[in-house]
Parts: C-alpha cells; structure tokens; sequence
C-alpha cells in the first residue's frame, strides 16, 4: 500500500522532467508553471496519502 | 557554448531520474525505495530544471525554474520522512538482511506512543504514557 505512494510520487516527479525538457526541446518556458503546480500538488497528495493511511490503520 | 552545457546537464538529470525508476523496481524493500527514489529523482530534477535555467536567457525563467528547483529541495525530505513513518507505524516488515533497526520495540501500536528517551528506554516500560514536561 505504501508502495504505491512512493510510485506515484515518483511518477509525478518524472512528469515535471518531462515537462522541463519539453520546455527546453520546443522553446516553450511557459509548460515550467505546469511543473511548479504539479509539484505543489504531488507534495499535497502524499502528505493526504500517508494521513489517511496513518488513520486507517490506527486501531 | 550554451547548448553543450544543458546538454551535459540534461543528460545528467536524465540519467539519474532513470536510476530512480530502476531503483524504484529493484530495490527489495519500502524502505530503500524511500531512499532511492528520493535522493535519486531530486537530484536528477535539479539538473535538468538547472538545464532549462541556462538555456533560456530571460531572468524571469530562471527565477521560476530556481523556484522549482528550491521548492522540489524542501519538500521532497518531508514527504520521504511522512512516507517512512507511516510505514513503520503501519507495520511494514524489514528486508531480511536488514542490519539495524533503531525503533526496535520503542513503539507501541496498541497506544500509538513511541518512546525516544535514549537512556530510559529498556527501565521504562512502554505502555505506560506520561506526559513530559517539557
């Protein structure tokens, strides 16, 4: 379960790569507001990930 | 001059963001995934952030992709230290060739107390939740 935190963060992170080197390989600096917000919510989603599952298995 | 620079540097944010991903397979245990995954895909997107920061020459672009780079560098210990407390609280196993484990009955899961006294830790018993004065 906590596995697939660590993926999806991961993934999110790989995104924002994309993202830059897409901006770097297409002259468009604008995509890098995409990764600013995209990296915001991946930190958001696992500080609400590992809350509820920190909740769900509290006996 | 320019473009060998970014490239050198996306190659290199390139590569270790890749050393995550295989990382994130090969590793056997929550915990070193944790860490691999990271370190690795940190330092792999600071480089190639630092790639799109040399090669635009306006100032407003850098200045977002350091704000990138900064916010990625705050933010990625926090969440790896949610990650692995939630997991140990949860009852994720070691690897079986683990060395240590420094938690090793200081946590209670029936009270949700976990006692870091260093010195009184093996006289105290762990069900007993005081509350410290300071």
């Amino acid at each position: 379960m906590v596995d697939r935190v660590i993926a999806l963060d991961l993934i999110v992170t790989t995104g924002i790569g994309f993202i830059s080197a897409y901006s770097i390989l297409y002259e468009q600096p604008a995509l890098l507001d995409v990764a600013l917000i995209l990296a915001l919510i991946a930190f958001l989603g696992t500080v609400a990930f590992t809350y509820y599952i920190q909740q769900r298995n509290k006996p | 001059m320019t473009d060998i620079i970014v490239g050198i540097f996306a190659f290199l944010g390139t590569v270790f963001v890749f050393l995550a991903a295989v990382g994130m397979i090969r590793m056997p245990d929550t915990y070193l995934r944790i860490s691999v995954t990271t370190k690795a895909a940190t330092l792999g997107i600071g480089l190639l952030m630092l790639a799109g920061a040399i090669h635009s020459n306006e100032i407003a672009i850098t200045a977002k992709a350091l704000a990138i780079i900064l916010f990625i560098f705050l933010t990625a210990p926090v969440s790896a230290h949610l990650i692995g407390r939630t997991s140990y609280y949860s009852g994720v196993k070691l690897w079986k060739n683990s060395v240590v484990d420094d938690l090793k009955g200081k946590y209670n899961a029936h009270t949700d107390f976990l006692d870091s006294d260093l010195e009184n830790s093996s006289e105290k018993s762990s069900d007993q939740k005081e509350p410290e004065s300071n």
